[in-house]
């Protein structure tokens, strides 16, 4: 037994050093270029140092802060459109048994492997006649896209394993349907339905081109503004927007490990063992 | 108390053309437990799910006290369902899962409380009320999952096989305590049930339904002694017929000729006995008595089964495993079918 232990720290051990360098090392260059002044090949750290172009970012003039304030309502309305539409569609993909079943699910992951670029340009033809162009809530809409699939295919897992039965119980209790959908399907539903946020909001957190043709050049999201600083040459500044476009993913990432993994945290079953 | 009545009740489900449930007509007795007996997959939850109101009938009424609820939610009925399947919300402890229905009411908190706490006490888990489900054992959920139906005194209690997924002894346990309970509090329920045993000790009536139609109802003693049919008597394990003629209060078959019953029809027939009302060892000058020779035994444990014939015609009897040890095949018994044991079927 205390050899099997042994063991298996070893290997936890090692698998969390291997996490920490393919995930922190190439963060590391980021941040240093964040704070950096003079920073010329070959020197391996920065020569002179200064808080430059994080003042910049979070300057009111930079846009940068207005940028991440788009970027997260997107990301948020994105998600609360995937929750409405995605977990509908997952229930009656994980429960009911239809006909063209099979096609219905090709369609909804159709998108997944369509890349945006080859489609966007149709779309934004059909998004100006709607007049749906150029507007924020038309960002959310054309991110719906690529970032619906997963919402809809996680509940569908969520709802194949769910017994529809036990709603028909809290009815038979006296609960309306609303109440048995708070009191009961909610918190059977909950870590999945987390999960699916978590992958909707990341999907649309991180579009570039659906975002940069639809929005029309008036919606500016934390991709497009690292996207022009990354290729204008300002590294430093790259790496400042960088870091705070990376945040949300890393906050994301250990949320999701937490429900991913039941109601252990990474950190929870490393002490574990 | 809720006096509940089924009338022309009908579902039949998608194109099928066979109904679930066939024109079911029936008065649940208020205060009393009912039984409905058949076998599995001939429509017994169907029928609970339309009086719950989970299901609509296609056709038919279901009146609570004279007064159809068709056009009721099931939150508005209060004929509260429990499943073969506990269904205990997982995420919920014990208190919380018993006083569900009384937090959908809007109780008071200390109501709730005081509620719940009557209710453990009755199914005798006081002690549990802050685990969850999954923390106690099959009985011990079975009996969370009945105080929960109770607590909010439902005008009809609908048990749909409670028991089946219970181990034998707690079948038992758990079968004695929904018995006290309904007797207690006097609701009004209805208790589905494959186990022509649990419905003959539980119900007061019984309805026994196959093919999703009533095939006859009344209380357990009436299935076994005149029964309507040959499908009614089979299925309370009687098993001997014999065809023939009665005629002035007598049964002519090749067998013998029986003196019947009085209540018993006339004309053209099917004379049937139980194997456990058949004497063996008779004296051959009585009443009703003949010879038949046994063809073989099987051994039940507490009884043994007879597989006797006489004039071609093959019968079964039931007797005590002690007496039947003597006995050789072969061997010519004479027996005697008491004749108020004798039934005849159309």
């Amino acid at each position: 037994m205390t050899i099997k232990k042994q063991g298996l720290s070893w290997i936890a051990w090692l698998s969390l050093g291997l996490m920490l360098t393919w995930l922190i090392l190439p963060l590391l260059p980021l941040a240093l270029w964040s704070i950096s002044h003079r920073w010329y090949f070959p020197d391996i750290l920065p020569s002179e140092y200064s808080l430059h172009a994080w003042k910049y970012v979070f300057s009111d003039t930079a846009g940068v802060m207005t940028a991440l304030g788009q970027t997260t309502l997107i990301a948020l309305g994105t998600t609360a459109l995937a929750v409405l539409i995605g977990v509908p569609a997952g229930r009656a993909l994980g429960l009911y048994h239809f006909k063209g079943k099979a096609l219905v699910e090709l369609l909804i992951l159709a998108p997944t492997i369509v890349p945006g670029i080859a489609v966007v340009l149709g779309i934004h033809v059909v998004f100006l006649k709607l007049g749906l162009a150029n507007s924020l809530f038309g960002v959310m809409i054309v991110h719906l896209i690529p970032a619906l699939p997963y919402m809809v295919l996680v509940m569908a897992g969520v709802f194949a394993n769910y017994n529809p039965a036990i709603e028909a119980q809290a009815r038979s209790l006296g609960a309306n349907p609303l109440q048995a959908f708070w009191y009961v399907t909610l918190p059977a539903i909950l870590p999945g339905l987390l999960v699916g946020c978590f992958f909707t909001f990341l999907v649309s957190w991180s579009q570039y081109i659906l975002t940069l043709v639809i929005g029309g050049g008036r919606v500016a999201t934390l991709p497009l503004l690292l996207f022009n600083f990354a290729t204008s040459g300002r590294n430093d500044i790259t790496g400042a927007i960088g870091i705070l476009y990376i945040l949300p993913g890393v906050i994301v990432l250990v949320l999701a490990a937490r429900h991913l993994s039941g109601r252990n945290s990474a950190a929870g079953s490393l002490r574990q063992i | 108390m809720t006096n509940v009545v089924l009338e022309n009740l009908t579902k039949t489900y998608g194109q099928a053309d066979v109904a679930a449930v066939d024109n079911i007509s029936l008065t649940l007795k208020s205060g009393a437990l009912t039984a409905i007996l058949g076998p599995s997959g001939c429509g017994k939850s169907t029928i609970l799910k339309m009086i719950a109101g989970l299901l609509a009938p296609e056709a038919g009424d279901i009146k609570f006290d004279g007064r159809s609820v068709l056009n009721q939610k099931p939150e508005q009925r209060n004929a509260v369902m429990m499943f073969q399947d506990h269904l205990l919300f997982p995420y919920m402890t014990v208190a919380e899962n018993i006083g569900f229905g009384l937090k959908m009411q809007r109780q008071s908190k200390t109501e709730i409380q005081t509620r719940v706490g009557e209710l453990m006490e009755l199914v005798q888990l006081q002690d549990l009320g802050s685990r969850k489900p999954d923390a106690l054992s099959g009985g011990q959920q079975q009996r969370v999952a009945l105080a929960r139906a109770l607590v909010v005194k439902p005008k009809i209690l609908l048990l749909d096989e409670p028991l089946s997924n219970l181990d034998a002894h707690l079948r038992i346990e758990m079968r004695d305590l929904i018995k006290r309970l309904q007797q207690e509090m006097k609701i009004t329920t209805l208790f589905v049930t494959h186990d022509q045993e649990e419905a003959v000790i539980l119900a007061e009536e019984i309805a026994l339904v196959i093919d999703g139609r009533l095939r006859q109802s009344g209380s357990a003693p009436v299935f076994f002694e005149r029964p309507k049919d040959e499908t009614v008597t089979r299925f309370f394990g009687g098993c001997n017929f014999v065809d023939g003629v009665a005629r002035d209060g007598h049964f002519i078959c090749p067998l013998a000729t029986f003196a019947l019953p009085a209540d018993c029809r006339t004309g053209k027939g099917r004379l049937t006995f139980r194997p456990e009302n058949i004497r063996l060892n008779a004296d051959l000058s009585a009443e009703n008595s003949f010879s038949a020779i046994l063809i073989s035994k099987t051994y039940l444990g507490t009884q043994t089964r007879l597989h006797l014939a006489a004039a071609g015609i093959e019968f079964e009897a039931l007797t005590n495993p002690g007496e039947a040890h003597n006995l050789i095949d072969g061997a010519e018994l004479p027996v005697q079918l008491p004749k108020n044991s004798l039934w005849v079927l159309g």
